[in-house]
């Protein structure tokens, strides 16, 4: 088969992108595992492109596979994640006081990463029924109880970053779907409002504008009423409850809220973070020249904060590159979305869409200081078996829709 | 307002919206990226060269143990350790190398470990401007030694540091436990935020168990530094560094231990090798006193121990590492008979001893015969009589009249099957065989009905640690309540005073052992005899002037002499303490381990000691099991 051939069966330029990716995460851990104080670091970018041979297979054998093939099966998967997930919380490993990984032979494979895609396949599943009216709330009721299955288990692992993707998973697919905007906006409503009622005029506001939502979208009076009581009720209680909370409580709660973070050093990271970006100027100091990398340690260089490394070392050029290749992945997925004539690739390529663009974009707002420091890899980038291998094989998915819009 | 929804729904205007949302995120990076990289790239370029942040780590300190009297039995001692920095200033301008140094130190100590530190440092460099310990605990000799050379030796500092001290050695060393630095194991899992490298963890005992309330939390401080790792004083133009957080200490623990009791039962053990006694306060299940014997100095691992030393402690043949009270698996001997009595009593079994044979000496059943401990028999005995002076064919006939599920079944409403919840790690749970035990164990029905006759006077399978014998006595005492042995009474806040207070906790109890109340007072009587009843087994367990109830045993044991066992409560109307106590391999529970419980009840009845030569003189005499 020629490439031409292959070309009309998938999209090569979007696997081109994810690939380069790829091949800069592995040239980035390589430089980490160089200096004097790289150790423990030394021949990671070996295993990385172990991993990168294996997510190619991934790769591949997604983007063959017919879409009936992954409806079929959305459902086995999902409760296969279920399961791996609940496995991680009876036997699985601890790294930094968080359970997320299952040790099988050496690998340790993260079950949260796999459950990203069987969430995204099983959605896609739910929200491709054409006979539901995904205009009103009952309809939520069951994708977003889909969702919150996992999320429960992996936030107890805890893991909030990768537990927060299925959430942006979820609003990206339902917006797909042809949930309303605003109806989304009802359903985010009690989480802003708890986090509103901390500043008395912010969260004013918050009634003003949940007001102004409420009124547009289709709920029936009592229904708002309701809602409007209920959220001020929350925001109400959140702020008794965390008043009344003893320091070490509310210690506690922080520690959860940043669990999995070696939090001695999340502070100094985010300093750390910035200096290295920052020092790396227009041009970068150039490959494996970073200082910052080599001299100050930053504890996860080669994991949450590798985009550190690549500010550092490849400047603001270097950075703009991989935001580009991020942005042709994110634009050629919305737009294989919309030209699929099946309803489930599109709302498949809008759940992968969502999730690369949230890992990407949080983790870079992370290491630039605007982001709280939450663990969660960078796509493509970051050292990790399980996030590259998934990462690829989504890509792999949608460059095979792209190149069979028409199949159902 | 339908045709716009449909508008706002189309394909191609949801595409639009996703992009649009996606394309703000990552302009919000670049522009970022050119804020830091581009618009203060300088700034930030001058800081990287010049200035780094480092963390450096403010060590907490551990709470300390205190006896339920408000004695210290746990503390911190400073002890000054050699630490080494190898980023010094001359190591890094390669004026003088690392290991110049190191050799100088073993010279000038006239030590031998320079192997070892070479290793240590190697292994400290992967963490920057973090200096290496290379050893602890320097004698003042030692300091001065390395103080007057200060000048050739750069990058070497004395730094004091907090050492878990026991005050009291020895003594209680299983209740306390020890602690030991944590390992790279334990320091990956828990996360810099719990342990850093070199911090001390607690193991076993109420070190291990509290180990959350006493460690405390590390405090940290960022300082700049320059590119040489030294302190600079930070600038104004910088961006802020986040505040210095104080170290704070852990929880000063108060133990339910007693610590003038658990003296005194040490000293009954003296005589001994090896042996457990647990001492526990039947109205709230408080542990007042832990003897495993022997024991260890917890001491030594707070210094650090060599490896010999390790290996000595664990090949000991005795196994002092081991707590006899809460992991050492007995058979309790005749102490269960009181069980069957108890099964005997609420099955109305004993309503059949008219029909009883009298004891011979020995109890036919079947083709075998069973024996009475005394050859010469007991006669005709009551159920009160046969627990006084423990008369096995009373209860091979007892038991016969009942079933060994029967047994194992009030066996498990005791708890005797399970771990009692005491809050001392690697706790084990007792074992009573049942016929379905047999069954899988033998094969259906190939194993003699004179199981059962064993059982009854509590020989044969059974197993039962100390604790699980303290409990069921207690339960015993109070009338039924299973109490979950606890061992720490309150949490205070470091350094605070704490006068005694003995009272006992008003506590849920664990479980209900729903006999009938005439069935607790007619053993509580049986065992009140059995003490001071002019046969009674237990004699030498009286003390003047207090009702003591208690039972013996002695437990066949296939590798050696029998273990002496001996359990009780005192004062039998109204119990404080209930006891139970093994001493391995010294004879009969009657003329030795009865005499150690007389020796803790007259500590805690705060009775004087008898002369020695007066013991040995009644033990002499005593006719015993």
């Amino acid at each position: 088969m020629r490439l031409s051939d292959i070309e009309k069966r998938v999209d090569l330029s979007l696997i081109a992108c994810a690939l380069i990716l790829s091949g800069i995460g592995v040239a980035l851990i390589y430089s980490t595992g160089q200096g004097p104080l790289a150790a423990s670091r030394v021949g990671l970018y070996f295993k990385q492109l172990t991993w990168l041979g294996v997510g190619l297979g991934a790769l591949s054998v997604a983007a063959a596979l017919p879409l009936r093939i992954y409806d079929g099966f959305a459902k086995i998967l999902y409760l296969m994640a279920i399961v791996l997930l609940v496995a991680v919380l009876v036997v699985g490993e601890t790294r930094y006081g968080a359970r997320r990984w299952l040790d099988l032979g050496g690998f340790l494979f993260q079950p949260s990463e796999f459950a990203k895609i069987a969430v995204i396949l099983f959605l896609g599943r739910i929200l491709s029924n054409r006979r539901t009216d995904w205009t009103t709330f009952r309809s939520l009721m069951l994708p977003v109880a889909v969702t919150l299955i996992p999320l429960a288990l992996i936030f107890k692992e805890p893991d909030l970053g990768t537990g927060f993707s299925l959430v942006a998973i979820l609003f990206g697919m339902l917006y797909w779907a042809g949930v309303p905007a605003l109806n989304l906006a009802v359903l985010v409503l009690p989480v802003v409002s708890m986090l509103c009622s901390f500043w008395g005029w912010v969260w004013l506001i918050f009634f003003g504008a949940q007001w102004l939502i409420l009124h547009r979208s289709r709920l029936s009076v009592v229904h708002y009423v309701f809602v409007m009581i209920g959220n001020g009720a929350l925001g109400t209680a959140t702020n008794k409850v965390w008043n009344s909370l003893e320091e070490y409580q509310k210690e506690r709660i922080i520690s959860f809220l940043s669990s999995g973070v070696d939090r001695m050093g999340a502070g100094y990271q985010a300093v750390q973070s910035k200096i290295a970006i920052g020092s790396g100027n227009v041009i970068g100091k150039g490959f494996l020249n970073g200082t910052q990398k080599s001299l100050a340690f930053l504890p996860q260089q080669h994991t949450d904060f590798i985009f550190a490394v690549l500010g550092e070392e490849f400047g603001f050029i270097g950075c703009c590159v991989v935001v580009f290749l991020y942005a042709v992945i994110v634009w050629k997925g919305i737009s294989i979305a919309a030209r699929a004539r099946s309803r489930f690739g599109g709302l498949v390529c809008a759940g992968v869409v969502s999730m690369l663009l949230y890992h990407a974009g949080v983790n870079m707002l992370m290491t630039l200081g605007l982001a709280p420091v939450t663990g969660l890899p960078l796509p493509f980038l970051s050292y990790g078996g399980s996030a590259l291998i998934v990462s690829l094989a989504v890509v792999g998915a949608m460059a095979g829709i792209a190149g069979r819009l028409h199949e159902y | 307002m339908r045709q716009r929804s449909s508008h706002l729904n189309s394909k191609q205007t949801k595409a639009l919206v996703l992009k649009v949302v996606a394309f703000a995120l990552l302009a919000v990076v670049v522009g970022r990226l050119f804020y830091f990289q581009v618009w203060h790239g300088r700034a930030y370029a001058e800081q990287a060269k010049h200035n780094r942040v480092r963390l450096e780590i403010l060590s907490r300190i551990r709470g300390r143990l205190l006896d339920r009297n408000g004695q210290v039995v746990a503390e911190n001692i400073p002890s000054y350790c050699l630490s080494f920095d190898p980023y010094e200033k001359q190591f890094v301008s390669k004026d003088v190398e690392v290991d110049e140094v190191l050799v100088r130190i073993s010279e000038l100590l006239g030590l031998e470990r320079l192997e070892e530190w070479r290793a240590l440092v190697e292994r400290g460099k992967e963490v920057p401007f973090r200096p290496v310990r290379l050893m602890c605990n320097l004698d003042i000799t030692q300091i001065s030694i390395i103080k007057e050379n200060r000048a050739r030796l750069p990058g070497v500092r004395i730094e004091a540091r907090p050492r878990r001290h026991y005050p009291n050695g020895e003594l209680a060393c299983h209740f306390l436990g020890y602690v030991s630095e944590v390992t790279g194991t334990e320091l990956k899992a828990s996360g810099e935020d719990v342990y850093q490298p070199g911090d001390t963890a607690g193991r076993t005992g109420v070190e291990g168990g509290k180990e959350e309330a006493l460690r405390g939390r590390n405090g940290k401080e960022y300082v700049e530094v320059d590119a040489c790792g030294r302190k600079v004083q930070p600038t104004p133009d910088r961006p802020p560094l986040p505040p210095k957080e104080q170290p704070a200490a852990g929880k000063d623990v108060v133990l339910t231990l007693d610590l003038g009791l658990q003296r005194a039962a040490e000293a009954a053990l003296e005589a001994y090798q090896s042996g457990a006694v647990v001492i526990v306060d039947p109205r709230d299940g408080a542990v007042l006193a832990v003897v495993s014997k022997p024991g260890f100095d917890p001491n030594q691992f707070s210094v650090g121990l060599s490896p010999e030393e390790w290996n000595q402690l664990n090949s000991h043949p005795l196994h002092p590492l081991l707590n006899r009270v809460t992991q050492a698996l007995y058979p309790p001997g005749s102490t269960l008979k009181v069980l069957t009595a108890a099964a005997g009593l609420e099955e109305n079994a004993t309503a059949h001893e008219g029909h009883f044979e009298s004891c011979t000496g020995s109890y036919r059943f079947g083709r075998r015969v069973f024996r009475c401990w005394r050859e010469q028999g007991h006669g005709r005995v009551s159920f009160n009589k046969a627990l006084e002076v423990s008369c096995d064919v009373y209860f091979y006939q007892l038991g016969l009249r009942l079933s060994i599920d029967k047994l194992a079944g009030y066996a498990r409403r005791f708890g005797l099957d399970e771990r009692t919840g005491i809050g001392i790690s690697g706790e084990k749970a007792g074992f009573y065989p049942t016929t379905d035990w047999y069954d899988r164990q033998y094969g259906s029905r190939k194993w003699g009905k004179g199981v059962l006759l064993n059982l009854a006077i509590g020989q044969g399978e059974i197993l039962t640690t100390p604790i699980e014998l303290a409990t069921f006595c207690a339960a015993i005492a109070n009338g039924g309540y299973l109490y979950e042995p606890y061992v720490v009474r309150r949490e205070l806040s470091y350094g605070s005073q704490w006068s005694a207070e003995a009272r006992p906790l008003r506590r849920k109890a664990r479980a209900f052992v729903g006999l009938s109340e005439s069935t607790f007072a007619a053993l509580r009587r049986a065992m009140e005899d059995a003490v001071s009843g002019i046969q009674g087994t237990g004699r030498l367990a009286a003390i003047p002037g207090i009702r003591v109830a208690g039972k013996t045993g002695t437990a066949q044991n296939p590798h050696g002499e029998d273990h002496a066992l001996f359990v009780g409560f005192a004062p039998a109307e109204a119990p404080e303490i209930a006891f139970a106590i093994v001493v391995e391999n010294a004879g009969h529970g009657g003329s030795v381990a009865a005499p150690v419980a007389g020796r803790l009840l007259r500590a805690f009845f705060h009775l004087p000691e008898i002369a020695h030569a007066d013991t040995t003189q009644s033990e002499g005499s005593l006719e015993t099991e």
